[in-house]
């Protein structure tokens, strides 16, 4: 029993292809008249010019076996079911298998809801639901509903959390020429995530709950969101809870406030990160045009509050559409120290706790921009190939969106990519 | 069959539009879209924003009260591709790419999907919410049309 769970944990990449050249040649298909199947997948390949540094789509990737010539970054495939027995009542069920926490493919349940509508302008949602914080995040995975090989790292790659376990609510109404859609969600996070030095950190039991707004007519879309996350006991990464309780037991045995102060500032049991994002995208015609804007309030010196920030600006021309891609990120480098100046008897190595304090506060930090060109060519009707090339320049080291082997690097990178993506 | 003859004055209510469109250069009527609905539905004429709202799955009712169904002609069609050139200037594939985020984000689901332009019209015969486009050439007499496409 327990090798049939191993060898199923081991979904190689070869399984994968194989997998993804079946369901390619599948159609949509209608199983009754109120159940449907459906899928989405990628077949994304990377290369990075440094072969010291790992480049991360999300920072919910870890950067193990990732090789500078790489097929984990943006491959995944996604199979949904649809049940719609009537107007007001509907389900749907989305697995989906991409490289995650723990250097596999094994696929997770992405989404499984109940849908209930008392009025066709009114929807009650219950179940597992994707999260939906930032302007698109919740079809991060849906490689052929936007324009680039992956959605910009330095916008979406700070957010590891995808779903959670709950309800929401969404109502719209006719405003001018366009509908308003009100929305509220409230649930509980249940994912794990790599942490530092081959640690997991599982959020499972974090409260997620936001407020968005979204106005859209013929050629706009606005949308606005703030949402919370509490994250609790076990969203913590273990070699932060250690680090955490050298320092309060160090503070308390020396009288310095500043070191059980700091303790608590970087611990990330407990604490809140606010979301605020504004997304707008014009889609005139030929015109395929994305901003958005984040800012992240956190109550951890682990995530230092940041910015975020892209602009994306793609034009149709037949099959094809050329796109450009701006985005930054930039966070606050907090740079606190404990304060510590006598070692207590025993002496611990005080030179190693301000490493490791550093350590702490530099991992979360990330302070990068990318110019990326690309083009997608729309060659089937359901099927695209993307050409993309990202140059990246990382203002720190270490930084969250990277696993850097190489302490001189110059924070310069190239990211070449080639995606095929399709749905059916 | 009465009934929908005693429905016709909506119909007369776009004959303005109709007639511009024989003033349009290089337009012929007869090839123009239109879009039609169940003559039994309060709805006598639509605006291009309201017609995009709910081809675009934004707008979720046809007129007060009844649930919109809009019907399209499904796989690579020639009028299909027609009819979001003419709505949206957007080709096919930009189309479904809208589509794709919209159904694994669980926001909704692309109109029926249907195989004849016969097809059509007997669904919006069976529902009163129910919405399609066809060439003017083959609108029946029993159901109404409620907006006319003309190119960009």
């Amino acid at each position: 029993m327990i090798k049939a769970l191993y060898l199923r944990s081991e979904f190689r990449p070869l399984n994968f292809l194989f997998l993804l050249a079946l369901t390619a040649s599948v159609q949509a298909v209608e199983l009754s008249d109120s159940l449907t199947f459906h899928g989405f997948g990628s077949l994304g390949f990377t290369y990075n010019n440094d072969d010291d540094t790992t480049y991360l789509r999300n920072i919910a990737q870890p950067g193990a076996d990732i090789d500078d010539f790489s097929f984990e970054h943006d491959s995944r495939l996604g199979l949904q079911l649809n049940y719609q027995p009537g107007n007001n009542f509907s389900a749907a069920l989305q697995a989906v298998s991409k490289y995650r926490y723990d250097r596999t493919f094994t696929p997770d349940v992405s989404w499984a809801y109940v849908k209930y509508n008392p009025d066709p302008d009114l929807d009650l949602r219950a179940g597992r639901l994707g999260l939906d914080i930032f302007f698109r995040s919740d079809s991060r995975d849906i490689g052929y509903s936007y324009l680039w090989a992956r959605p910009p790292v330095d916008y979406y790659g700070q957010l590891n959390v995808s779903r959670f376990d709950g309800l929401d609510i969404n109502r719209r109404f006719t405003v001018l020429d366009g509908i308003l859609r009100l929305k509220g969600f409230y649930g509980e996070a249940n994912e794990k995530f790599p942490a530092f030095n081959d640690s997991t950190v599982d959020f499972g039991g974090s409260r997620i709950y936001g407020l968005l707004g979204e106005y859209q007519d013929t050629n706009w879309t606005v949308k606005l969101g703030v949402s919370q996350m509490e994250l609790g006991d076990e969203g913590e990464d273990p070699a932060i809870t250690e680090l955490a309780q050298t320092l309060r037991s160090l503070g308390t045995l020396t009288s310095t406030p500043q070191a059980v102060s700091l303790a608590s500032d970087l611990e990330m049991r407990d604490k809140n990160f606010t979301y605020y994002s504004l997304g707008i995208a014009y889609d005139e015609g030929p015109w395929r045009t994305q901003f958005a804007i984040s800012h992240i309030d956190t109550e951890t010196l682990v995530v230092p509050d940041n910015d975020a920030a892209y602009l994306s600006i793609g034009y149709n021309i037949d099959r094809w559409t050329p796109y450009l891609l701006l985005s930054y990120i930039k966070s606050e480098k907090p740079g606190r120290t404990t304060g510590l100046t006598t070692p207590p008897v025993p002496a611990p190595d005080l030179a190693l706790v301000d490493a490791l304090v550093a350590e702490a506060q530099t991992g979360g930090q990330v302070d990068q921009q990318t110019l990326a060109i690309g083009a997608r060519y729309d060659f089937d009707n359901n099927m695209a190939l993307k050409m993309q090339m990202d140059y990246i320049h990382s203002e720190v080291n270490p930084s969250l969106v990277w696993y850097v082997n190489d302490n001189n690097w110059d924070g310069d990178n190239v990211i070449f990519s080639v995606t095929l993506d399709f749905v059916f | 069959m009465k009934y929908f003859k005693h429905n016709k004055p909506g119909k007369l209510s776009v004959y303005g539009m109709l007639l511009l469109c024989l003033f349009l250069p290089g337009l012929s009527l007869a090839e123009s879209l239109v879009v039609i609905v169940n003559p039994l539905s309060p709805v006598q004429q639509l605006s291009r924003s309201e017609v995009i709202n709910i081809y675009m799955g934004r707008q979720k009712k046809l007129g007060q009260n009844d649930t919109a169904l809009p019907l399209d002609l499904g796989g690579i069609n020639p009028t299909k591709k027609a009819f979001y050139l003419q709505l949206l200037n957007k080709q096919l594939s930009e189309i479904n790419s809208y589509w794709a985020r919209l159904m694994f984000s669980g926001q909704g689901s692309p109109p029926r999907q249907l195989d004849s332009v016969s097809d059509i019209k007997q669904t919006i015969r069976n529902n009163i919410g129910a919405i399609g486009y066809l060439p003017y050439s083959e609108v029946p007499d029993d159901l109404r049309i409620v907006f006319i496409l003309k190119e960009n």
